[in-house]
């Protein structure tokens, strides 16, 4: 690989990784133009809940909106494997996550897991095309 | 991490920055693998002579397949999360050094047992074989463990 091209790799992991971060921080902020601006027109997801397998930009935040929007949340993101291949990537994030709602004596959720994404080159950046998310525990509680 | 003897650091900076993305990434496929209970591969991540040590559940094993048949024994009921973060790696041209801090959580309630919730630094030792950098050595050292659910 020549000395460009691998420079460039690095620059594309780390231009995935800062994207990541950005979904996750808009998120939590609930800036869905934002959060809509990460994924690609034609993005699908699958967050593995009823009703989450959706396909296009619109239809994923109106879903995520609609899920989260009335909710505190916090979203973590852990040792990305990020693998690049020209103008595609695919990644793999560990997630931790808490949900809570507003009244106190609601339910409060904590959950573990991993985001398996593709992402695209659109231009000079990156956006994720398919998000799959995959949970391998999680645990409930009440809100004190 | 002391640096060994004056080392000389890989002298392609480039290259450099490549070996400890390359390696991070070897951490993140260990864990994702031992969570997910993806045996086969998470052998891949070891090197065939690999030394892992947990000395706070006395676990000494030399050899991936030591390593892998262990796991493989004690883990296949548990549910585990192994986050790590913060890593220290230092490459040296084939071989290199890491330190992670460690987040983990393992779940035994469903075979009768307990929840524990451990914060840990693994140190490790990386070497690079047919282009691929493995785990060599494995040494996890805990600071604390929690026993039941997060409150």
């Amino acid at each position: 690989m020549s000395t460009d091209a691998r420079v460039q790799r690095l620059l594309d992991i780390e231009e995935i990784k800062r994207l990541k971060a950005r979904y996750f921080r808009s998120l939590d902020l609930k800036d869905w133009d934002d959060l809509g601006d990460v994924f690609t027109e034609d993005a699908h997801v699958d967050y593995s809940l009823p009703g989450s397998n959706r396909v296009g930009r619109a239809a994923v935040i109106e879903f995520i909106r609609a899920k989260v929007g009335p909710l505190r949340t916090v979203h973590h993101g852990h040792m990305p494997e990020i693998e690049v291949s020209g103008d595609t990537a695919r990644g793999v994030w560990a997630m931790f996550d808490m949900v809570e709602g507003p009244e106190v004596g609601g339910p409060v959720m904590r959950g573990y897991g991993h985001y398996h994404e593709e992402y695209v080159r659109d231009g000079a950046r990156w956006r994720i095309s398919r998000l799959r998310l995959t949970r391998l525990r999680t645990d409930r509680g009440v809100k004190p | 991490m002391s640096r060994a003897k004056g080392a000389s650091l890989s002298a392609d900076p480039i290259q450099r920055l490549l070996d400890i993305e390359e390696i991070q990434q070897l951490m993140g496929r260990y864990c994702r693998c031992l969570d997910l209970k993806l045996w086969d591969e998470l052998g891949e991540t070891f090197s065939e002579d690999v030394a892992f040590d947990i000395p706070a559940t006395g676990v000494k094993l030399a050899g991936r397949k030591a390593v892998v048949d262990l796991l493989r024994g004690v883990l296949p009921k548990a549910v585990t999360v192994h986050h790590a973060h913060m890593p220290e790696i230092e490459v040296d041209g084939d071989t290199a050094r890491g330190v992670w801090a460690i987040c983990d959580m393992v779940d035994r309630t469903g075979e009768g047992g307990s929840i524990k919730r451990g914060y840990s630094h693994c140190r490790e030792q990386y070497v690079r074989v047919d282009g691929s950098w493995r785990i060599k050595r494995f040494d996890l050292t805990f600071l604390r463990i929690d026993q039941g659910a997060q409150p």
